[in-house]
């Protein structure tokens, strides 16, 4: 190969490289946008169901579990026999209840630890426990299924029980039964373990007076074993406080609809009551504080009716999921939280019982022709919807809907509030304080810099503030929570007036300084008022430094004080004021530069004009310059806001991080962007917290995308109405 | 137009540019024609916008000063003060602060009250600091002989040596113990450095060959070689070796460790309380009270060197901070390796061979965009992306054998380096446009029209004449990543890294560790340690370090941009 081509090859080489290089890197910067979209998707797909084939030989089964894995299925049969099942059909255990005897088992109803309640025609309750007994073999997992009585007692002498309702825990298991002539029976189970190891049982039986004129239709238990729920024929629900040693009625309360409440149960974490009746309607109530202070049950949310008589319903172990199942074989998978009716199953013919398999990846039904029926169950991220992201939404224990963010509660059963109201909130209330600290600084400061400075002076001034913008912001944040924060506290009246007082010295200085004699007036160059007044602006902050517990001495009992108890303003020491403060700092010089650059870019046409027309300078400057250069200053604006929206240390460095909704400058907050840097460590991968981050993020990337672009816009507009000139 | 201020084109920020455009001076002050109109003419307003840019450039140098003085004085040895307090108490430490009483507890309105640092973490449980109402205090005095000993644990001891026993026989007292225990320092600390060396060196490494053979043992097993096979034989046989070895290193360590031990001195406190400690666990005796300006000044740079060169102690309130200034500049130094290339083909692709169209344009915004995405974005991308998606591809392709342990799949140096390139790329695409923006076309023709081909001119006059501008980008794009911290909270920074990212086992160089970050140091130290007031001067010194580091690295781009300009202006032929 000659030279000429060599280099012709390697010409078109460099030039395919670059463009092909070029191309990709822009395109994966790009990419990144959509990678945030790609990893927020999957909360907005809804559930997938899909049955699957299972044949299980079992004569009227009672009740049907699987285990974690959906490996091992569970069942008993009305016989009182139970099975356990491989899931390809095989059985794995077939052994009759041995407490039971000759009883047949009429209801089951599994308790939020997986242990089932077992109701029988003679009276009894049993609680059993099945076990899959996994073992690893090699990599392998292996079961040796396993059923354990865990002590029948009788609640009555005859009658055969036909609605159940218990919790089991450690301590204590409580089993509230409905009878077939109509009287509710509570068994009340202490355990006590001594220190030797001994296990004392004792059981108790409680009848619950019921009120006359009406029958009750369905008993359920809250999960804190303190309160009994009957529904009844005429749609009411009546209230029961349970105690060691008795039962005591506090509540009476009509639903909307008078048709008798038919099926009553629980969500997980125990404290709400899902309420269906003879119509199909189906609701959550709930208690929630009163005015009052007192708790009373409300309604809560309102779910889509069903076709028929609502049977049963049964929880998540998971989340705020349960089915719900009705007389013409259609089961609703709802979702507590939202009031959603995530998916619908038609299973054909009337169900007996129905249940989702402990990690929630699955549905398990029992028709009344024993025939039991399975779907495969995925529905990831139920608790995320544009609803609970931006509305209002009506949480346990509040008693109205509300905008709320608190991610995790200290236990499994907590109730994630993924509201991100509060935190653009946040955002948006650090940022507008920021802004108020900054702005008008900046810019008066841009002004007087590129209009009256001098050339000299401002060869100093402007790279300063500019290399102040480089300074890290974790640095800003350690000043501000480590030094500022404290010191606020002390000297908050202070600060306070020192915005009225140093102005005011300014102005003093600038007329002292006018009726000075022309010879001392003189000294002073035009154009470095800046420096003469740094010693007047640092002695103005000592002496009101200095007057500060003078200051304070005239509230009653000291400024923090007398807020609180005149004005019932908290005072936190981490609040929004020092987060202004210092994020200010943050913006100032980004802010300065900008909007210097465009004051100095007006041309000095403009200027001398206005200046032979006889116009002050001020007046030039702000009559003419400053409108001018309002397009450079409104972009600068823009580009300071984009970066306070966006900054994270120092967030998480001067508020408390708390997510409430409060204007106040004297208390914290939580931002979009701190919120990430606090949470994400708590947040596994693919959960539903994790990818709600990711819509978080995405959130800033817009709105800093926005910003951004309109200032790059005006700017450009800028550029163009000055080359008119 | 970014949020980077710096990377606008140099001409709006040079300080010269008023020699280029001269600006009249300003003659506001000098057409004042009345005293009067001071309001009416504006000048008022004038001076209030004066006073903003004072209050401005106060802020600033306040802050500058804030880190400065917190940071640079707290390694200057204080005096050491004896309070006898009305009570018959008797304290001895540095003077911390001085504040007014809080109300609730002053038996006088504005009473003052001292703290002092008394150290001796131990003896007095958890308070190190004691307040005293000055109220109480009935002598203050100067004792000479008082010593701070730096000390292994429990953080500094001030008082006075008693005695200095070997094997538990008193050798020396007093002033005698001193010197004896100022000799010794030096061999002791020999001592503890070759424990130390052992202990990381070659522990480690035999650490790392166990691991790497239990691990070829299971890739073996998982591809279905029996137990019996010669290769698993061999790994076993290897094992058997290594934890021999381990045993031989870990005897000689602990024969090391006692021979440290042998040597204690007996500490008396100011109010008469004794101590020991092991003389080898003492790091460094100052006498604040007896050296002079000189010696302190000894002290000074002393303990400044431990804290640049040493690792840190104590949950990271002792000691140095080298793990951390090694694991900023090793990321930085990733970052500039990943951001320079890419950056600078992206700005060549963009300015000098894609046509210049409306859709060059749109990207040219969106990149300059991006540089004002906020960092915690980049941050959470780097996290789902590179660790979540990226890393665990790699472990589940290059390191099955030690999963379910990720090895990429969790955050490391490798991702927070290739983060902040994202968040820095569009610093070094700017200003590799702009610099190339500035080379004159002249010079581009004239070297086409001698026959060059395109890529020659690009490589070998434009490329040249454009590099200062952009030095200038990659410099700020380091300054930058010096000092962001949000994203490499998510993808790879920790508080206490045991292992550096660089070492002498192989491959020497890994990619796939956590690092210390001298910003996330200072986020952790002054926030999530236990003990926030005795972290204050590491947390101080920390962010002065930070702060130079990025200052010089901010000044030298603008100086580069300086000389970058001249050498346009004097090239107009």
């Amino acid at each position: 190969m000659d030279r000429y081509a060599r280099r012709k090859a390697l010409d078109i080489g460099a030039r395919r490289t670059i463009t092909g290089g070029g191309l990709f890197i822009i395109a994966s910067i790009l990419a990144m946008l959509a990678f945030l979209v790609f990893e927020t998707l999957p909360l907005w797909r809804g559930p997938r169901t899909e049955p699957q084939e299972l044949t299980l030989e079992l004569s009227r089964p009672v009740l049907i579990d699987s285990n974690e894995y959906r490996e091992v299925l569970f069942g008993v049969s009305a016989n009182g026999h139970a099975r356990a099942w491989s899931s390809d059909g095989t059985s794995l255990i077939d052994e009759p209840l041995a407490a039971l005897g000759n009883e047949h088992v009429t209801v089951a109803t599994r308790t939020e630890n997986g242990i089932w309640w077992l109701g029988t025609d003679n009276a009894s309750v049993l609680p059993v426990q099945f076990d899959d007994g996994g073992y690893f073999e090699g990599s392998e997992r292996r079961y040796r299924p396993s059923v354990e009585e865990l002590g029948i007692a009788h609640v009555d002498s005859v009658g055969s029980i036909v609605e159940i309702s218990g919790i089991a825990d450690d301590d204590l298991m409580l089993c509230a039964t409905l009878l077939s002539d109509d009287s509710v029976r509570i068994l009340r189970r202490e355990i006590e373990e001594s220190l030797l190891g001994g296990r004392t049982v004792t059981d108790r039986v409680f009848s619950v007076p019921l009120p006359g004129g009406v029958r009750p239709t369905a008993v359920s238990l809250l999960g804190d074993g303190r309160t009994l729920y009957v529904g009844t024929n005429v749609g009411s629900l009546l209230e029961w406080a349970l105690s060691e040693d008795g039962v005591e009625q506090t509540g009476n309360y009509q639903t909307e609809a008078s048709a008798p409440v038919t099926s009553l149960g629980t969500l997980l974490g125990g404290s709400s009551l899902v309420v269906g009746n003879e119509t199909g309607d189906l609701n959550i109530w709930f208690r929630a504080p009163t005015e009052s202070g007192d708790l009373r049950l409300i309604r809560a949310h309102e779910f889509e009716n069903l076709e028929g008589e609502i049977l049963g319903s049964s929880p998540s172990l998971r989340n705020r999921s349960f089915l719900v199942w009705d007389a013409t074989g259609r089961i609703d998978v709802c979702f507590g939280t939202t009031s959603q009716t995530r998916a619908r199953l038609d299973a054909g013919s009337e169900i007996v019982t129905a249940v989702l398999s402990p990690k929630s990846d699955g549905i398990l039904a029992v028709l009344k022709d024993g025939e039991i029926r399975s779907w495969a169950f995925d529905d990831p991220h139920p608790e995320v919807t544009m609803k609970t992201l931006f509305g209002k939404t009506h949480y346990e224990r509040f008693a109205k809907p509300e905008f709320k963010w608190q991610s995790t509660g200290g236990t499994d059963e907590a109730e994630p509030k993924l509201s991100l109201i509060p935190l653009i909130f946040g955002s948006l209330k650090g940022t507008l304080y920021a802004m108020l600290f900054s702005a008008p600084i900046a810019i008066l400061a841009a002004l007087y810099t590129s209009v009256f400075m001098r050339p000299r002076l401002r060869a100093i001034v402007k790279p300063t503030m500019e290399l102040m913008a480089t300074i890290p912001s974790v640095v800003l944040g350690l000043l501000a929570g480590l030094w500022l924060a404290p010191r606020l506290q002390s000297g908050m009246p202070i600060l306070l007036m020192t915005g009225l007082v140093l102005p005011a010295l300014i102005l003093l200085a600038g007329a002292v300084h006018v009726y000075l004699p022309a010879n001392l007036r003189q000294k002073m160059r035009p154009g470095t008022e800046p420096i003469a007044l740094l010693p007047i602006l640092v002695l103005g902050v000592a002496v009101m430094l200095g007057m500060n517990g003078a200051f304070d001495g005239m509230f009653q009992g000291g400024f923090l004080h007398w807020l609180y108890e005149e004005h019932g303003i908290r005072y936190d020491q981490r609040n929004a004021l020092v987060v202004g403060i210092a994020m200010g700092l943050a913006v100032i010089p980004i802010i300065f530069s900008v909007s210097e650059d465009a004051l100095s870019a007006v041309p000095r046409h403009l200027t001398a004009g206005s200046l032979a027309l006889g116009a002050s300078p001020w007046q030039t400057a702000w009559r003419v310059i400053l409108p001018a250069a309002s397009p450079g200053i409104f972009s600068a604006l823009m580009i300071g806001f984009g970066r306070a929206v966006g900054e994270t240390m120092i967030i998480l460095m001067a508020t408390g991080n708390t997510p409430i909704l409060d204007w106040s400058l004297f208390n914290g907050f939580r931002t979009l962007s701190a919120n990430i840097a606090v949470e994400i460590p708590e947040a596994p991968h693919g959960d539903s917290l994790y990818r709600v981050l990711f819509v978080s993020a995405l959130l800033l990337f817009c709105f800093t995308l926005i910003v951004n672009t309109s200032a790059e816009i005006v700017s450009t507009r800028l550029r163009k109405r000055y080359s008119r000139f | 137009m970014s949020v980077a201020t710096p990377t606008k084109p140099a001409s709006e920020t040079q300080p010269a540019s008023s020699k280029r455009r001269p600006r009249p001076q300003p003659s506001w002050q000098q057409a004042r024609t009345s005293r009067f109109e001071f309001w009416r003419r504006g000048d008022a307003f004038v001076w209030l916008s004066a006073g903003a840019t004072g209050f401005a450039l106060l802020l600033i140098l306040g802050v500058l000063y804030l880190i400065a003085a917190g940071g640079l004085g707290y390694f200057w040895p204080a005096e050491i003060v004896q309070v006898e307090t009305t009570d018959g108490k008797t304290y001895l430490g540095e003077i911390w602060e001085r504040q007014e009483m809080p109300e609730d507890i002053a038996s006088v309105p504005g009473e003052h009250r001292i703290r002092i640092r008394a150290a001796n973490r131990r003896l007095n449980g958890d308070g190190e600091f004691v307040w005293i109402p000055e109220s109480q205090i009935e002598n203050t005095s100067t004792p000479h002989g008082v010593v701070l000993l730096e000390r292994e644990e429990y953080g500094n001891f001030i008082g006075y040596v008693a005695d200095y026993q070997v094997d538990g026989a008193v050798v020396a007292r007093d002033d005698a113990a001193l010197e004896k225990l100022t000799e010794r320092i030096g061999p002791l600390s020999d001592l503890r450095a070759e424990i130390l060396g052992l202990a990381r060196g070659d522990v480690g490494k035999i650490n790392d060959a166990m691991t790497h053979a239990k691990e070829e043992i299971r890739g073996l097993e998982s591809k279905g070689v029996t137990e019996q096979s010669p290769e698993v034989q061999r790994q076993r046989t290897r094992l058997t070796e290594l934890e021999a070895d381990y045993r031989d290193i870990s005897g000689q360590i602990d024969r090391l460790r006692t021979e440290l031990q042998r040597e204690t001195v007996g500490l008396r406190t100011g109010d008469g309380r004794e101590t020991r400690v092991a003389a080898g666990d003492v790091y460094r005796i100052v006498q604040p009270n007896d050296i002079g300006f000189l010696g302190e000044a000894k002290v000074y740079f002393g303990r400044f060197w431990t804290f640049i060169s040493a690792s840190p102690r104590e949950a990271n309130l002792e000691g140095g901070i080298l793990p951390a200034i090694f694991g900023t500049v090793m990321m930085t130094l990733l970052m500039t390796v990943a951001v320079v290339p890419l950056g600078v083909i992206a700005g060549l692709y963009l300015r000098e061979y894609a046509r210049q169209g409306r859709l060059v344009r749109v990207v040219r915004i969106a990149v300059n965009n991006l540089a004002g995405v906020p960092s915690i974005v980049f941050g959470i991308f780097g996290l789902g992306f590179f660790v979540y998606f990226a890393g665990a591809h790699i472990d589940q392709l290059f390191f099955s054998n030690r999963l379910p342990n990720p090895t990429f799949g969790t955050g490391g140096i490798l991702w927070s380096a290739l983060t902040l390139a994202l968040l820095t790329i569009p610093v070094v695409i700017v200003a590799t446009e702009e610099g190339l923006a500035a080379v004159p076309r002249a010079v581009r023709e004239g070297s086409l029209a001698l026959g060059a081909s395109k890529w020659e001119t690009t490589w070998k006059v434009v490329l040249p004449a454009a590099s200062p501008g952009i030095l200038t980008g990659v410099i700020l794009a380091i300054s930058r990543a010096a000092g962001e911290v949000a994203p490499l909270m998510l993808t790879g920074a920790v508080k206490i890294a045991t292992l550096l990212p660089m070492d002498s086992s192989a491959p020497f160089l890994h990619l796939e560790r956590k690092f210390m970050h001298l910003g996330f140091h200072i986020y952790d130290l002054g926030f999530q340690s236990p003990n926030v007031e005795a972290a204050k001067p590491m947390v101080y010194m920390t962010t002065f370090l930070l702060v130079v580091i990025v200052v010089l690295l901010n000044l030298s781009a603008m100086w580069i941009r300086n000389r970058l300009w001249s050498r346009y202006r004097s090239s107009s032929f």
